[in-house]
């Protein structure tokens, strides 16, 4: 029995390794703290409460294992248990549905739309379109800016 | 125990983070006992902003920062 259950155990612990690597590498994440932030916000609802509050807690307020478990009142191996699972499910989502990697995508081409009218809208030619383009270029320029400078 | 722990702000799909110290023993949003910088991961290159002399002073008192932190001090040459 012992031995067995070692032998699952390595073997979980080989498996689990490169399949994460490989992950990062395609989706060419920039860090894991982000990674998970954006997982959480795109699938987290597909999470149930209770996971969720344990994920939120780990890794949007980078609490560790110990201080979740204590919160939560379950045993640390349980509040890792919870994570693991929670983080397969959403990468398993990313997976499928791809939405980050279209959501970067998209946000990649409103940012090269957003210099380009900026630029423009600080070049000479800008003063020699009629004031109805003008308004559109602004609109444009409004409609494009990041969510961070939307916000302020 | 007292830690330098990410603490995320910022918006939905936008994430931005502050790096705060805080109490262990303090569970949820609220409590910590001092802001020590912020983390932009959107901008290309990240921005990292942090008051350097705080951090050690911290660190020097006990403060443990959680292995992101980590990373990202080591990442700027701050440890």
């Amino acid at each position: 029995m012992v031995c067995k259950g070692k032998r699952l155990y390595k073997g979980l612990l080989l498996y689990r390794e490169p399949e994460d690597r490989k992950r990062k590498a395609k989706t060419g994440m920039k860090s894991n703290a982000v990674e998970m932030g954006l997982l959480y916000d795109f699938y987290g609802d597909m999470l149930t409460e209770k996971q969720k509050q344990i994920f939120d807690l780990y890794h949007n307020e980078d609490l560790s294992l110990a201080e979740i478990a204590e919160i939560t009142g379950i045993t640390r191996q349980g509040v890792r248990d919870s994570v693991v699972r929670s983080e397969a499910a959403l990468r398993g989502m990313e997976e499928k549905t791809g939405l980050i990697a279209r959501f970067r995508e998209m946000e990649e081409k409103r940012e090269e739309v957003h210099r380009l009218v900026d630029e423009f809208a600080k070049s000479p030619d800008f003063h020699h379109i009629t004031n109805v383009s003008a308004d559109k270029i602004r609109k444009i320029w409004f409609l494009s800016r990041s969510a961070e400078e939307t916000e302020g | 125990m007292v830690k330098i722990r990410l603490r995320r702000m910022g918006a939905k799909k936008a994430p931005f983070y502050r790096i705060v110290v805080a109490d262990a023993r303090y569970p949820r949003d609220g409590r910590f006992i001092e802001e020590l910088g912020t983390y932009n991961p959107m901008k290309d290159p990240t921005e990292f902003k942090i008051n350097e002399e705080r951090v050690r002073e911290w660190i020097k008192n006990g403060a443990q920062p959680t292995e992101t932190v980590k990373a990202l001090l080591k990442k700027n040459e701050i440890l």
